[in-house]
């Protein structure tokens, strides 16, 4: 006979006791047969025994053998058959989901709504914060400041003198290398232009591991005065405007008037700097060029600051340590030069918290939100899972009255949970990267350079975790429920689908749940946005509208010093002012908003000496005459520069109100002295002050101005100044006609940074405004899921009760009166959350508060924005399922329908 | 010893089982261990109780399978048949003996070999 497939009458369930058991039967009856074999041959009863034995061998050890080979074989089988039941299961619950659109559909949107948002944000944050910076050993990377907190500076760049003393001590950093930020008119790649550029002392590119692409890096020579100049490329740049050609190593180019000698390119991969923070500002800058910080120890000033220092700690040594030796040898410093030195110190950061410490709790607090909106979404889901179980009941029942235990229910419903929140995963990680894409390709929202999405491993982890954490959370609601059904129950109340009040309550419970939730994602988002139109509309104390700016930097050679400058800014003045549409021309070396920082400790005539490290500093601006009326700066006290301000005559000042706070004791300041450099000196130089004008945004719109001094630009002309230019119309239509005027006056000027002001305010508010956008955006998806929710259970409630609400209108109750009810109904649950949620946000709208500019964390229009914004919603929410109550009650016979 | 196929070692002792199961209807341990003997005319003696180990690991090898049922002593007994897998592995592996024993064969050249009676055989 053949074979025959045994596998249906074969019961694969032996326990462990059961093997054993069965191995003794079967061993047994093998020797009981033998026994009674030798037996039938004539051996007595005991010899048959013995025999029986002999020839069977060790008993024991067979046995022991045997049952080792079926206890493998029982849990590679007990394996099997669980992978096998649980691919049943995901097979089971696809065709379910097959059968039911309407919520599959519903259910994976949602999902992958709250998935793919936290993905986004998630990548984001990989982006900036999780992703080491591309040099060799970042973490070994510190940046170094020099501080002098008396004078309120905890922060500055180094002094080059103090640079080298620290380079050459230091033992706890093995290397040290100082930047320089810097612009540079070139000459010989492509068309005359203005780049951005770095110095750097030759340790750099040791430091962070760089390798160049073509040609050599800068060494120590490179470095020393009197070497030749030489420059690197960017590859981006070479790229561009060279075409990549090999040949551009060994080739001269001009850099603001010097030869260089380009002696290679710097790989793609290279970006140095990351970006640092300095006064609060990120400067986000991308050098094309590098050059070679020449550093000459016989001119360094002890006094001035401007060098940034990068620096490698040596191996094994900690922060800590490195701040104590920097400390120790400041204290030398001080003791050696006291004027100078006197209270400053030195400290390090490690250079990627310190370039990120200002976005990271930005990005903690937007994952925050967007994992709010997470968790509607979860509950919305998990509502969801709580209404079809109520109507699965009957094949619940069913199954579990022909044997499927409890666990396996619950393990099934689990699955089915999974398998959602894996296609809602999947279905967000494709938004997720589709939006991540749009978003830095188009960038409509005006997205901040630093804020890129990086998708990688870690965020494919992320996600999944997620998913798996999702799943779980909005799958155990339903599961335990149903875990806790009780049995006969639910085969008596064979087809009928009225739900149990506990299952009812549960999905009240967690509509209150997330609709407190949603409030606090609203309110912190009325708060945002009150925050960010506040910003928006804060005065910058002048006025930025129609004023072009054009920044130009003449060349040394043709315009050595003051003389020459002044003239040739006064003549394009007075050509521009021809112009048709021009109202006035003012010519300053800062302006609002330019990051053009230059300051000096000043000290008022009568005032007496500062402590040595303590001078109280102050921005200069050299500005002409025009500037005020430019900008329309009100003027306080005394005047502003006029023509009697000649480069002979005495020098003046104009100080704005922060000076006059920060030097108090003075009956008014005009007329008074000032000095700004040596105070110990027999003669220092006065300066008379003529004039007080009013503080003015120069860098931010969240802070206000610092103490400043506006020089005469006719006593204090430069090379590099801006032209400004205010228009009577749109100031860019003027803009090619007036850098034809220049050109006309020098063809080899060049242009740099035109555009209007308010471009540049705008600028500014970036990453407010990121932020702000981010907020609305996941504030709306809460509310529209928290709308869903609450319409969810009303509308289920409804349908539970049309029946009832049938036979009541029948009986005579006005309809009316059933819309009243359903609508109590909701609105009890609505307020309930929202006043939940009103205690929440109360509780956590304070970690909001660092980025509310004029705003306080309970600020009330927000709140009761927030309230009234959810309030709407959930009314809408319970009315549509009301007025579908009433419209049965207009025809109540379809539902008595029996 | 032969050696298997797939790394699975099948000992003579597998072999001769899984030939016995082959084309017949299902038989108990000592059913198998009787048969052996029968066909071997007595020649082959197995410690028999390592005929269970072997049955064991066949069955979780997926080449036979057992089943409990009366036998005919009116006792529970395990019966064994031999499974689809097992088939095609039996193919196989007696194959591939034959072809190993009728090498050695010719080798040794049969012929000259001077076959002494059943218990004279000298080691």
């Amino acid at each position: 006979m053949s074979p025959v497939d045994w596998k249906r009458i074969f019961r694969l369930d032996f326990s462990r006791h059961h093997l054993k058991q069965s191995l003794d039967d079967e061993l047994t009856h093998h020797l009981e047969g033998r026994i009674e074999e030798f037996r039938a041959s004539g051996m007595s009863p005991d010899e048959a025994r013995l025999e029986a034995n002999r020839r069977f061998g060790d008993l024991e050890g067979i046995q022991a053998e045997c049952h080792d080979i079926d206890s493998v074989h029982l849990k590679q089988r007990q394996r099997r058959e669980y992978v096998r039941s649980v691919i049943g299961d995901i097979r089971f619950t696809l065709r379910n989901l097959r059968r039911s659109p309407a919520f599959s559909l519903v259910a994976v949107l949602t999902l992958a709504l709250g998935i793919g948002g936290t993905t986004a944000i998630f990548s984001i944050f990989n982006g900036v914060i999780l992703r080491p910076l591309p040099y060799h050993e970042p973490d070994r990377l510190v940046v170094v400041w020099e501080s002098s907190p008396q004078i309120g500076y905890p922060r500055l760049p180094f002094s080059e003198p103090d640079f080298i003393d620290y380079r050459e001590q230091s033992r706890t950093l093995a290397q040290v290398a100082g930047i320089g930020f810097n612009s540079y008119d070139v000459l010989g790649i492509g068309d005359p232009q203005r780049v951005q550029g770095t110095q750097t002392t030759p340790e750099l590119f040791g430091m962070l591991g760089a390798e160049p692409e073509l040609g050599r890096l800068f060494i120590a020579e490179d470095g020393l005065p009197g070497a030749e100049p030489v420059a690197l490329l960017e590859y981006g740049w070479w790229q561009d405007e060279l075409d990549a050609d090999p040949a551009v190593v060994g080739t001269s180019i001009d850099l603001n008037g010097r030869s260089h000698t380009v002696i290679g390119v710097m790989p793609e991969a290279f970006q140095f700097p990351p970006p640092i923070t300095f006064l609060g500002q990120m400067l986000n800058f991308e050098p094309r060029i590098w050059t070679a910080y020449v550093i000459d120890p016989e001119e360094g000033v002890r006094d001035q600051y401007g060098m940034f220092v990068i620096a490698r700690m040596a191996d094994d040594v900690t922060i800590d340590q490195v701040n104590v030796e920097l400390g120790s040898i400041a204290a030398r410093l001080a003791a050696e030069y006291p004027e100078e030195k006197e209270g400053v110190t030195a400290l390090v950061e490690p250079v990627h918290r310190h370039s990120v410490e200002q976005i990271r709790l930005a990005l903690w607090i937007l994952l925050g939100a967007v994992a709010f909106v997470l968790l509607i979404a979860c509950v919305n889901v998990a509502n969801l899972l709580l209404a079809r179980a109520g109507t699965r009941r009957r094949e619940i029942a069913i199954r579990m009255s022909v044997g499927a235990g409890r666990g396996r229910l619950v393990r099934q419903l689990l699955i089915e949970s999974m398998v959602l929140a894996a296609i809602g995963g999947v279905l967000g990680m494709v938004i997720a990267v589709v939006g991540a894409e749009t978003l830095t390709r188009l960038n409509p929202i005006d997205l901040p350079a630093m804020f890129q999405p990086q998708l990688d491993i870690r965020v494919l982890v992320f996600t999944v975790g997620v998913t798996l954490l999702t799943g779980i959370l909005f799958g155990l609601t339903p599961a335990l429920q149903t875990a806790r059904s009780d049995l006969n129950a639910l085969i008596r109340e064979g087809g009928r689908s009225t739900e149990g009040p506990g299952r009812q309550r549960t999905r009240q419970l967690l509509v209150i749940f997330e609709t407190a939730i949603t409030l606090v994602l609203l309110t912190a988002t009325g708060l945002m946005i009150r925050s960010f139109s506040q910003l928006r509309v804060t005065d910058p104390g002048f006025n930025p509208e129609n004023v072009l700016s054009i920044g130009l930097n003449l060349p040394a050679q043709s315009y050595p010093d003051g003389p020459q400058q002044l003239a040739f800014y006064t003549s394009i003045a007075e050509r521009f002012r021809a112009v048709a549409g021009v109202e006035e021309v003012a010519v300053a070396t800062a302006r609002p908003f330019s990051f053009d920082i230059t300051g000096n400790g000043y000290r008022v005539d009568g005032e007496p000496p500062p402590e040595p490290g303590t001078g109280r500093i102050a921005f200069n601006r050299s500005v002409s005459a025009e500037y005020l009326e430019t900008f329309q700066i009100p003027l306080h006290a005394g005047r502003f520069f006029d023509e009697t301000d000649a480069p002979g005559s005495e020098p003046v000042v104009v100080v704005n109100e922060a000076f006059i706070r920060q030097h108090p004791g003075f009956d008014g300041m005009v007329g008074r002295r000032i000095t700004g450099s040596d105070f110990n000196a027999e003669d220092p130089n006065w300066l008379r002050v003529v004039g007080v004008v009013a503080d003015v945004h120069s860098m931010t719109l969240e802070e206000p101005d610092d103490p400043a001094v506006y020089f005469p630009f006719t006593q204090a002309a430069g090379g590099y100044a801006y032209l400004l230019v205010r228009t009577n119309g749109d100031p860019e239509t003027l803009q090619p006609t007036l850098q034809q005027l220049i050109w006309e006056v020098d063809s080899t000027l060049v242009i740099d940074g035109v555009g209007p002001v308010t471009a540049d305010i705008r600028t500014s508010l970036q990453e407010s405004r990121f932020s702000t956008v981010l907020f609305t955006i996941f504030g709306i998806m809460a509310l529209l899921l928290a709308a869903i929710g609450l319409y969810g259970v009303v509308s289920y409630s409804v349908s539970q009760m049309s029946r009832e609400i049938g036979i009541r209108i029948a009986f005579g109750a006005h309809p009316t009166v059933v819309l009243t009810g359903i609508l109590k109904q909701g609105l009890i649950l609505a307020g309930v959350g929202i006043g939940f949620g009103v205690a929440g946000a109360l509780a956590t709208t304070r970690f909001l508060q660092s980025f509310l500019i004029g705003v306080s964390a309970t600020d009330l229009s927000a709140f009761a924005a927030a309230i009234a914004v959810l309030f709407a919603a959930t009314m809408l929410a319970t009315l549509i399922p009301a007025r579908r109550a009433v419209r049965i009650g207009y025809s109540p016979a379809s539902e008595l329908q029996l | 010893m032969g050696s298997g196929n797939a790394g699975r070692l099948y000992g003579t002792l597998e072999l001769l089982i899984m030939n016995t199961l082959r084309g017949v209807e299902p038989m108990h341990g000592l059913s198998i261990a009787r048969e052996i003997e029968n066909l071997s005319s007595d020649v082959l003696q197995i410690e028999e109780g390592a005929l269970y180990p072997a049955l064991h690991r066949l069955v979780a090898q997926g080449l036979i399978e057992g089943e409990w049922r009366m036998s005919e002593k009116r006792r529970r007994a395990r019966f064994y048949i031999l499974t689809k897998a097992g088939e095609k592995a039996l193919q196989a592996e007696l194959g591939e003996w034959l072809v190993h024993t009728r090498a050695v064969l010719d080798v040794l050249d049969v012929a000259a070999i001077d076959l002494k009676p059943v218990g004279e055989v000298s080691r």
